[in-house]
């Protein structure tokens, strides 16, 4: 990656970062939304992160998809168990890296 | 200390009735409460470090992003996509996507802030999943004993009081400060993990995910089926596109499906 298009990323992903966090605290609580619009802004996460989540998890080891099933499938027991973030992190690396 | 007395100097109308000392005791306060999070974001982000070196990123562009950027899942994701060869363009309009959940979690946190323009602008840059969770339900008032500020009955209470923008500022700083030294950690320790260790830290990014999702997914259907959704058509148009655009259109898509099916059912999110 040459210096020009890394600064360009940096710089690109610094201000996509910073203006939804900081643009609805300079409007202040006055802000109302479209209904629709309102409710989709709420999925977004969950639909981005099931879309991280899957298909990357398989290429975790690429050759042997299941490891990265595996581990996520670890990572969610605890989750859902516990709700503890830091433990479902530990679990699934254990469960990577006894396999691997 | 140095966000304390650069917010004390500024402030406006809004901290006018908190004297110099009871910003000292919120932001202290509020270091101390976000503590568990920059704990938490040590180890996260010292595996960011040592996927970014492996991804070809040198230590100070690394810390650099982590510096500048302060979000764990774009962050994690621009390295990803960067080791599968993805153009600057991808990376940044798939952490907009990734980043659009920031936009809901600022407007409903500021129902529980009243500050100028300057304040809002340091608080938005830390504004992160878990900092926005441990200001928006903590109690600053709590006493210390309380303990878990997160407790039930505290995330039950109608929460209407403004909080004191020095305490959230501690809750950030303590955070952001976890993130950037867990990097450079990671950037010095990358050369002498065994292989096998660096290996593993693969699915850190994945688990993390998980983490976030489940406990969500497990109490309302639309956001495990929006997920679902997710996966499904980022599976789908991964086979003809590119990774970063793929999860981009997947996303949006998936949304959009969650709002068509789920509609009212979303409102309790």
């Amino acid at each position: 990656m040459t210096s020009a298009s890394f600064w360009l990323m940096v710089l690109g992903m610094g201000v996509v970062t910073y203006l939804p966090r900081t643009l609805p605290l300079l409007l202040g609580s006055e802000m109302r939304l479209p209904l629709w619009l309102e409710r989709w802004l709420k999925l977004v996460p969950y639909a981005a992160l099931g879309a991280l989540i899957f298909p990357g998890i398989l290429t975790v080891d690429p050759a042997r998809p299941w490891i990265g099933i595996l581990g996520g499938i670890a990572a969610a027991a605890v989750a859902w168990r516990w709700k503890n973030f830091v433990v479902a992190l530990i679990a699934a690396f254990t469960t990577v890296y006894i396999l691997s | 200390m140095e966000l304390y007395t650069s917010s004390s100097k500024v402030v406006g109308k809004a901290a006018r009735d908190l004297t110099r000392g009871q910003q000292g005791w919120y932001f202290s306060k509020g270091l101390r409460q976000g503590l568990p999070i920059a704990l938490g974001y040590f180890p996260s982000a010292l595996a960011f470090g040592v996927m970014a070196l492996a991804a070809g990123l040198t230590p100070k562009q690394t810390i650099l992003i982590s510096v500048l950027v302060f979000s764990g899942a774009g962050q994690f994701m621009a390295v990803n996509l960067l080791s599968g060869g993805a153009p600057p363009l991808a990376i940044i309009t798939a952490n907009l996507v990734v980043n659009l959940r920031y936009f809901v979690m600022s407007a409903s946190f500021s129902r529980r802030l009243k500050v100028n323009w300057l304040q809002a602008a340091l608080i938005g840059f830390g504004v992160t999943d878990e900092t926005f969770v441990m200001n928006y339900l903590a109690d600053p008032e709590a006493a210390e004993s309380d303990g878990n500020p997160l407790d039930d009955s505290g995330a039950q209470k109608e929460k209407t009081a403004f909080l004191p923008v020095s305490y959230v500022l501690g809750v950030n700083s303590i955070s952001y400060a976890g993130w950037v030294l867990g990097t450079y950690a990671g950037t010095l320790f990358a050369g002498v993990l065994p292989d096998s260790f660096r290996a593993a830290m693969g699915i850190i990014l994945y688990a993390m995910f998980i983490a976030l999702l489940i406990p969500a997914a497990a109490e309302t259907l639309a956001v495990g089926g929006v997920a679902a959704a997710g996966g499904a058509l980022c599976w789908l148009f991964s086979r003809y596109l590119p990774s970063g655009w793929a999860v981009v259109l997947a996303t949006t898509a998936a949304a959009a499906v969650g709002v068509i099916l789920w509609g009212k059912g979303v409102d309790e999110l």
